[in-house]
Formats: C-alpha cells, structure tokens, sequence
C-alpha cells in the first residue's frame, strides 16, 4: 500500500508529497539534509526531481543496462544520507555518481576509450545520416547516441543536467579544458548531423 | 565553441527527451529510501550476547539443595506415580537394564 502511494507522488507537477510537507520550494541541498536526518517526503521529493534526467543520461549512457545502473547510482545516494554534505550541488554530486557507475559500466564492456584515445580520436562522421528520415528532435537524439561516449557524456550532463563547465568537469574528472573539448566536438558533430535540415 | 549553438541544441535536445524510468524502477528505489539502515554490527553483537545470557540463565539446573535437605523434597509433590518412576529411571544408568529401558510402562501415560 505505501508503494502505491509513493508511486502516486511521482508524475510532474506539485506532488502530493509536496503539498503535505511544503517541501516543493526547498533546495535540493536542504532536501538531501533533511533526508539523512530521516525526512522520507524529503527524499521522495529529490528523487522525483531528477529520476526522469538522470535516467536519460545514464540510459544514453550505458544503454540497455541503464535500468540497473540507474538504481546503483540512487542505492549510493541513500547509503550516503548520513555523510551527506553539501560541498557542491546536489546534482553535481549526483550526476558524479552516475559518472563512476555508467564509465565503470563501460569500461567493463570496452565501451569507454583510454584516455590516451579521448577527443580528437573520433573526427570521422558517424552514422548521422541513417537518422535523416526522422523529425528534427528524432535526429538529434539518434546524433547524441552516436556520439563517442566521453563527448556524449559531457553533452548530457550539460543538457539534461544542467551542469556548467566546472561541473561537469568536476563531476567527470578532468580538466575545465577537455570538458570544453568535448562539447566543442560534440557540438560540431551534432550540428553536422543536423545541417540537412536547414 | 558556440555557446548560442551548443544552448540550442541542448534546448532541441531536451525537447525530445521524454523518455523516463519505470514505474517499478521508482517504487524500487522510493522502497530502499524508505527502509530504515540496520542497527550496527556492535550493537546487533551486544543483542545477541545479551540474549545468549537470557537462554543460559533459563536452562540453568536450580541451585544445589543443601545436604540438611531430605531427598524426598527433590521430588516435587503432585507428581503422579508414572512421572515419578521416570524421575527415578532416569536417575538409573539406563544400559544396566536395557530390557527395562525399552518398556512403556515408564515412559508414563500408560497407567
């Protein structure tokens, strides 16, 4: 039964869970505080947040693991509840969660480039044109998927996440330049995939 | 970089990512941050210490009767006549009449 309301919390818009404990307005730094001091409405609240965009981004990610990645990455902000401090955004921590466990993912199936192999490495135009046939946003997406994984990341953070530069340097590991990189090549390979539909 | 561009197509993107988890998948998660975390190890040790010491307690033999005490008082009075002779079969060494052992007539209730 409280499944079956938790689950009734959940579509966007003001939330039941939010109206009842006048949470809908509080930061998400405040709600993950609140949440480790045992504010359950706290947690449904941030979780509702961001479950849709993180779940993009780690199923851009990872791809058909996405599911159990997604749960690993919020299994982790849990166990975390009580050591939370808020150092950075929220997301930024979140979304560095999400990161380690979508690039441990990778790597395990070979899919995440040395870094040695990172940027440069994938000039060649990929398989943007199979999209064409598509609406606009139905190729930009297939355009985002085809990037390689490093610059594929680096755009989901900043277009799903919202994150800046620093952050998503922060929140990927490297440095403020190769983030810029990174979207400077995925920029540059997205709007290549578009330019038919001009 | 182009920031106008990249802004654009973050927009674009955005506006054809509708996509989101399973139903299941939120009650999964929402269920594991409802649970309370299990109490430390130490204090689950303490606990279980503590109640090893209750079951102990609990099956210890009563306290020695004191040599002044008859014998007889070592049978508590309202038995009936069937539990008391297992009381005193049991007493026995029970492999110095085997054949004996094995009758139910001491194993009560047949009376």
């Amino acid at each position: 039964m409280q499944g079956t309301v938790a689950i009734g919390v959940l579509p966007v818009g003001g939330s039941r869970t939010e109206h009842r404990s006048g949470l809908g307005a509080v930061a998400d730094e405040a709600l993950m505080l609140r949440y480790g001091g045992g504010d359950n409405d706290a947690f449904e609240i941030l979780y509702r947040r961001h479950r849709a965009g993180l779940h993009r981004f780690v199923r851009r990610l990872v791809g058909a693991s996405a599911d159990e990645v997604f749960q690993e990455v919020w299994l982790a902000v849990i166990k975390a509840r009580k050591r939370y401090r808020p150092d950075a955004r929220f997301v930024t921590w979140l979304y560095t969660i999400a990161h380690h466990r979508a690039v441990d993912r990778l790597r395990r199936n070979g899919q995440w480039p040395d870094e040695a192999l990172d940027d440069e490495a994938d000039e060649a135009p990929g398989p943007f044109e199979a999209a064409f046939g598509g609406e606009l946003a139905d190729a930009l997406q297939a355009a985002v998927q085809a990037l390689p994984a490093p610059q594929r990341e680096a755009f989901l953070l900043q277009a799903e996440a919202g994150l800046s530069l620093e952050e998503i340097a922060a929140a990927s590991a490297v440095s403020r330049e190769t983030v810029k990189s990174r979207l400077r090549y995925a920029t540059k390979r997205l709007r290549a995939a578009l330019e038919s539909y001009r | 970089m182009n920031e106008d561009c990249s802004d654009r197509l973050a927009a674009l993107y955005r506006a054809g990512a509708a996509d989101e988890p399973d139903l299941l998948l939120d009650e999964a998660v929402l269920e594991a941050a409802r649970r309370r975390p299990l109490p430390h190890p130490a204090a689950l040790a303490t606990i279980a210490v503590v109640l090893l010491l209750a079951v102990v307690a609990h099956n210890q033999p009563p306290a020695p009767v004191s040599a002044a005490a008859p014998i007889a008082s070592a049978v508590p009075p309202g038995l009936d006549e069937g539990r008391s002779r297992i009381v005193m079969m049991s007493l026995s060494p029970a492999t110095e009449r085997p054949g004996m052992a094995l009758q139910p007539a001491y194993y009560g209730g047949t009376r």
